[in-house]
């Protein structure tokens, strides 16, 4: 026994751990087999860094999310969270996590101080100790000067902002932000992203999930696309963004004519376009507007607009739909 | 309250959200209101309201005594009346707040905040139960001015008030575990509300049916016509203690009890299982009970016509008491051991093993 000890003592410490977080063939279905929230999913996350999950609705984020919280079992496969397995690790790895749900979860009756108070009490943190911190977390997502509000009369930007001192009481060292941007106004955005740079400086690891790239793109490391439970895409932010700028994929696109019998002459060109899926063709004649998923590059865009006009359609504005990577590359699935 | 807070948050947090606001006095109010109104009633019915005493119709007086018997019996009457009426509140509103006690966290979308929290488990569970039981005994302190007009008529004493209390802070402490066990067993408030409310009234109606049923079959056997459905005759076999047993459990006869200990009491030649032999308001038959100068306390059997209390055996509300108690303990422990901090179960089945075990994990595709 005592040399067992004395072992234990000498011997090298164990070395940390390369990723703060490693998903590795992570498999998730729901009512039986027959839905596939997430397949043979693997990831892995270096310490430090902001890492952005992007997909549609139903993409599997909010799955893999509350799995890598220890909310949700993995079906196969697993997730270590520094080394430590959710599997077998759950309570372990929830005193190195921070979790903020897409839904908030708030005591609306509470105040924002009394909120925050209440969850350091829970992680344990109690007397001066428990004040100096809720007034720190205050200062940090500017919540300060309505710290004696109560929580159902905030907005949601402001909710937001609580939700991620909440997850910040224990000093998680990973932080799992599922779509903190969404619904926020411009002004609200530009605080989040703020609020997440400064956490990046503070050394967490974080993942985010968003179903549009213009929410991540400036505050992510790295970005990842989802769809249907898979990884498409992953790597770094601007080579993905380009790829989706720039590639074959299908696009969006919407046409404003001048007049409301171009909108039903628009309907009868575009499908004559080798390009346009016909079934995807909506018309929105109130507002002379024509929508159209068009398979293809910014050349083939182009060459649309080309034969609109070509074809004596007056265009009056054109565009592409979205920015959201999810939509670029739902074509590849 | 921060040091307060330290001890339990959950449970602290809960009191803060159930009386911020006018709501919680709205409530105290109303209900003290109800209280009132019904002690008068029984005032009333009891013949409190004449201008000079008298025995009840069909009352013998004890020892000739003509005053004290009314006034005594109004003060047993709005014991009973308060205590029953307490009693439903306990059976109401304990198990009301405790169903909720997962469910609603759930439902708010804060269950997985206090999931991944230390508190999640024991401090949740005894949070829960201390906050709602706070709430029930905050509302039977309010009815303890009430209670204690009784001492202005008597036929009460402190040791029976004391005891009432005791039952009803126990019965409290049962539903609330019971709606708590519930809650945490179905993660729906409707359902754990259903369960909560169909078990209470099994023991307290159910228990009823059981034992009196058990009581005509033997009075049916006797070819005897009983008075009243939960009354033995005396001619039956004095050993057969079943319909006893069964109302061991219920709320309603261990109120009763408390002012007539004996009862159901147990003579020599049979049983009367009356569930309050010393209120005529509430269905007993007084006669009975107080039957004639000769109602004395004995080792049991019978004087004549009346009956001598048993005082040897101890009093259905020891046995209730007894019986809640471990029954509470039992129904905690497996509430603590369903909210033990783990992963959320699947619905259906069990965790899948890692089948991809022998598979080489793909390789990491992040590069920064």
């Amino acid at each position: 026994m005592l040399g067992k000890i004395l072992a234990r003592k000498v011997s090298p410490a164990a070395p940390p751990p390369p990723f703060m977080i490693q998903v590795q063939n992570l498999a998730k279905d729901f009512d039986g087999k027959r839905n596939h929230a997430l397949m043979d999913l693997n990831l892995d996350v270096p310490k430090g860094q902001i890492f952005g999950l992007i997909g549609a609705n139903g993409a599997g984020k909010t799955t893999a999310l509350k799995i890598m919280a220890t909310i949700l079992p993995p079906g196969r496969g697993d997730v270590l969270i520094d080394g430590k397995s959710v599997r077998k690790y759950p309570v372990q790895v929830r005193r190195l996590i921070g979790y903020v749900p897409d839904d908030y979860g708030l005591y609306t009756e509470m105040q924002i101080d009394e909120y925050l108070e209440f969850f350091a009490a829970c992680y344990g943190i109690h007397g001066k100790k428990r004040q100096q911190l809720v007034n720190e977390l205050l200062d940090l997502v500017d919540l300060q000067t309505k710290r004696k509000q109560l929580l159902k009369g905030l907005s949601r930007g402001m909710k937001q902002r609580l939700c991620l001192a909440h997850a910040l009481v224990h000093d998680p060292q990973v932080l799992l932000l599922d779509e903190p941007a969404s619904g926020l106004d411009p002004r609200a955005r530009l605080e989040m992203r703020e609020l997440m740079r400064e956490l990046a400086y503070m050394g967490k690891t974080v993942v985010i999930s968003s179903h549009a790239l213009q929410d991540v793109h400036d505050i992510c490391d790295v970005v990842g696309i989802m769809a249907h439970g898979r990884m498409l895409e992953c790597g770094p932010t601007e080579t993905v963004a380009a790829k989706g700028a720039a590639g074959v994929h299908l696009r969006q696109l919407v046409v404003r004519v001048v007049s409301q019998a171009d909108v039903e002459r628009t309907l009868t060109i575009a499908t004559g376009f080798a390009a346009v899926a016909a079934e995807s063709l909506i018309a929105d004649p109130a507002n002379r507007r024509v929508q159209v998923a068009i398979e293809g590059d910014e050349t083939t865009c182009a060459a649309f607009l080309s034969y609109l006009t070509g074809q004596g359609v007056a265009v009056a504005h054109f565009t592409q739909r979205g920015s959201g990577l999810e939509e670029l590359f739902v074509g590849e699935d | 309250m921060t040091g307060l807070t330290s001890i339990n948050p959950i449970a602290i947090r809960e009191m803060r959200a159930r009386m911020r606001g006018p709501r919680a006095f709205i409530i105290l109010a109303g209900y003290l209101l109800m209280l009132g109104l019904l002690i008068f009633l029984v005032y009333v019915r009891s013949g409190g309201g004449s201008s000079y005493s008298y025995p009840q119709s069909g009352t013998p007086p004890v020892n000739n005594n003509l005053g004290p018997t009314v006034s005594f019996q109004i003060g047993q009457n709005i014991f009973l009346g308060i205590f029953l009426f307490l009693l439903l509140l306990v059976a109401v509103v304990a198990p009301a707040i405790t169903a909720g006690a997962v469910s609603r966290e759930i439902e708010g979308r804060t269950h997985d905040l206090l999931l991944l929290t230390p508190a999640y488990g024991r401090t949740l569970a005894f949070g829960k139960l201390f906050a709602a039981l706070a709430f029930v005994f905050f509302l039977l302190m309010g009815a303890l001015p009430f209670v204690c007009i009784v001492f202005v008529f008597g036929g009460v004493n402190i040791g029976q008030l004391l005891t009432g209390m005791g039952l009803l802070m126990l019965t409290a402490f049962a539903f609330a575990v019971l709606g708590l066990f519930f809650s945490a067993l179905f993660h729906r408030t409707a359902l754990a509300l259903i369960f909560s409310y169909g078990v209470i009234l099994g023991l307290t109606v159910g228990t009823l049916l059981v034992s009196s049923s058990m009581v005509a079959l033997i009075n049916q056997d006797q070819k005897i016509t009983p008075p009243i459905g939960l009354r033995f005759n005396a001619n039956l076999d004095p050993a057969f203690e079943m319909p006893r047993q069964v109302l061991l459990v219920n709320p309603l006869a261990a109120i009763g009890s408390v002012l007539a200990p004996n009862a159901p009491y147990h003579g020599a030649v049979g049983e009367d299982l009356q569930l309050f032999p010393n209120s005529a308001l509430f269905g007993g038959n007084v006669t009975r009970y107080y039957a004639s100068p000769n109602f004395a306390r004995g080792p049991g059997g019978t004087v004549g016509n009346a009956v001598i209390l048993q005082t040897s055996r101890p009093p259905l509300w020891a046995g209730y008491m007894l019986s809640y108690v471990i029954g509470t303990v039992l129904f905690f422990l497996l509430t603590l051991f369903i909210m033990r901090p783990r992963v959320r179960p699947l619905k259906k089945g069990r965790v899948r093993k890692n089948r991809s075990k022998d598979q080489p994990p793909k390789p990491a595709i992040i590069t920064p």
